[in-house]
């Protein structure tokens, strides 16, 4: 009766890309991969539904749906992408009873066989130091680092959002901003 | 159905990660735990094909037309940019999905055959640069004696229709879809409608307006009439598959009409209240025999009989899927009601036009209705899977 569908999450043409770094490919695939075949590496995770706050100022938070595919916990090490010059992975933590945003220490995990969902009030990648605006509709590149040695690509298309708007309130000023209708 | 991996694996995520994937993880694992809807929710219409959705598709109980202007920053670069970002809410929403960066999930889990439907209005190829893209019948309809219009219910550049068997879904998508336009757009009028709830009467039966008449009996029903009628052939060449749409409000007075026996409304009509069969024939879809006279050699339909108004006055058969409007009652205590009356047509001009304007010069039915609102939009073919609406015209 139920089907697991995926496809119907990825409308917008999601280019995910797996990019290898030769040498770390070859000593993390296993015996298989020492024969030189050049058959296609399946992708450790996939990303889907990702998107990027629409932002004019120095920073937003870039949002999507990552599953680990393989048996294993992998870590997002790093982040980087194409609107901005620094790019950190971030967390909502309660320290001393307040919400507050922060690095998350030690990266992102993605538990063996399993989906974390980056959203606003959660985990996220954050972009610092944009080199200009992201409007509604433009597409990003991103680009996560892995535990296992893989860098996944992505494209992340700009939303108005009024949610998750950790560049202003990601401190001890949770309130909304008066952008509600 | 489907459900999406998500909603099973959350249980899992959560058991596995929850120490290691922090605060977003979980809630997102707390919002993803509603049961599915029951099957009628669950029902789909499909987004992507050769045409939109929500105009072949059986009209369903709901409908929320909303008109936008586009605002000094369109061009043809952000317009695309909106119907791209637009195409991919309506392809989740419709079948169930949230949009993107939608957090309010459960509202989109019960679509109960959504179906989201864009237009793009005369002056939407001057916006874009493509004035000569415009199929020639997208222009605003010449004015008729019996209009009297207003601003508020009338143009605008862009159209979504949403239609659907639940208002809630109806409502969530219609808001959604705003707050994507926003950047570019505002509302210039936003009409609702309403026909009989699901289920209250047979699948197919042709519905009935606040005059109590059943309306629209002579609509297309097979593929080849609406090919024939309702699908551009390619005229322009980008609007292959494509349809105009014009949308008019028609004013009820429903306090006079009250006052009108049923006899008289019948023959306003041409067509017995009962099952709307033509008074000369037997059954709603007998053709009338508008040569019938009665024994004192009086037509058994009357010369001014909405329906031989409409069949004498040429033009061509096109589809009607209108909506009826009730908003109570005036601030003079007088109905405000009526019908959200929307013509599909290949070419409106040759089709629609000629029966429009044969109704304003003489129709029995014009004493108790006036259109207050009017516009007319061209609707894009549709969009493949992987593409968006509007996208052979805007790239």
């Amino acid at each position: 009766m139920f089907t697991f569908q995926r496809v119907t999450r990825a409308r917008l043409p999601v280019l995910a890309a797996v990019v290898f770094s030769a040498a770390i490919a070859l000593s993390g695939c296993g015996s298989d991969s020492e024969s030189g075949s050049d058959s296609a590496e399946s992708a450790a995770v996939e990303v889907t539904d990702a998107w990027v706050r629409t932002s004019d100022g120095p920073m937003t938070a870039i949002y999507a749906v990552i599953d680990n595919t393989t048996d294993a916990d992998i870590t997002i090490d790093s982040a980087a992408n194409t609107a901005s010059s620094i790019t950190e992975l971030h967390e909502m933590a309660m320290i001393d009873g307040e919400m507050v945003m922060q690095e998350k220490a030690g990266g992102v995990v993605l538990p063996a066989n399993s989906e974390v969902v980056l959203q606003p009030g959660g985990d996220h990648i954050m972009a610092m130091g944009m080199t200009g605006p992201v409007q509604v509709g433009d597409e990003i590149e991103v680009t996560l680092t892995l535990s296992n040695g893989q860098t996944v690509s992505f494209m992340a298309v700009g939303k108005e959002s009024a949610a998750g708007d950790e560049e202003y309130h990601g401190g001890d000023d949770m309130e909304m901003n008066g952008d509600m209708e | 159905m489907t459900i999406s991996r998500r909603q099973l694996l959350g249980g899992a995520a959560l058991g596995l990660g929850g120490a290691a994937v922090g605060v977003g993880a979980t809630s997102a694992v707390a919002a993803s735990t509603a049961a599915p809807a029951p099957a009628q929710g669950r029902e789909t219409e499909p987004f992507f094909g050769r045409h939109q959705s929500g105009i072949q598709t059986p009209a369903q109980a709901y409908a929320a037309f909303a008109a936008y202007d586009l605002g000094s920053d369109a061009t043809r670069e952000t317009v695309g940019r909106l119907m791209r970002l637009l195409s991919d809410d309506a392809a989740r929403l419709t079948q169930g999905e949230p949009a993107l960066a939608d957090l309010d999930h459960e509202l989109s889990m019960s679509p109960a055959r959504l179906t989201i439907t864009f237009g793009f209005g005369p002056n939407f190829f001057n916006i874009i640069g493509r004035p000569d893209q415009r199929p020639a019948s997208c222009a605003p309809l010449p004015a008729f004696r019996i209009d009297a219009l207003q601003q508020e219910w009338s143009g605008g550049d862009l159209l979504i229709q949403v239609c659907g068997d639940d208002p809630m879904s109806v409502s969530h998508a219609r808001r959604m879809l705003w707050k994507d336009s926003r950047f570019l757009a505002t509302q210039r009028w936003l009409q609702k409608g309403f026909l009989d709830a699901r289920g209250s009467q047979d699948t197919g039966a042709t519905p009935r307006n606040l005059m109590g008449q059943v309306d629209g009996t002579v609509n297309p029903k097979t593929m080849e009439q609406f090919d024939s009628r309702v699908w551009s052939d390619g005229s322009p060449q980008w609007f292959d598959g494509g349809t105009m749409l014009a949308v008019r409000r028609i004013a009820m007075n429903l306090d006079t009409w009250d006052a009108v026996s049923r006899a008289d409304r019948e023959n306003t009509i041409g067509r017995r209240l009962s099952d709307g069969a033509p008074l000369t024939g037997s059954t709603e879809f007998d053709a009338p025999d508008l040569a019938k006279v009665d024994a004192r050699g009086v037509p058994v339909i009357s010369d001014f009989a909405h329906i031989r108004r409409a069949h004498t006055g040429g033009g061509a058969p096109f589809l009607r899927r209108g909506y009826n409007y009730d908003q109570g009652v005036t601030a003079k205590g007088t109905s405000d009601a009526g019908h959200i009356f929307t013509a599909y047509a290949a070419d409106l001009t040759k089709q629609f036009l000629p029966v429009q304007q044969t109704l304003a010069d003489q129709d029995l039915l014009n004493i108790w209705t006036t259109p207050i609102g009017s516009a007319v939009f061209a609707l894009p073919p549709g969009a493949s899977e992987g593409g968006w609406v509007g996208q052979g015209l805007l790239e």
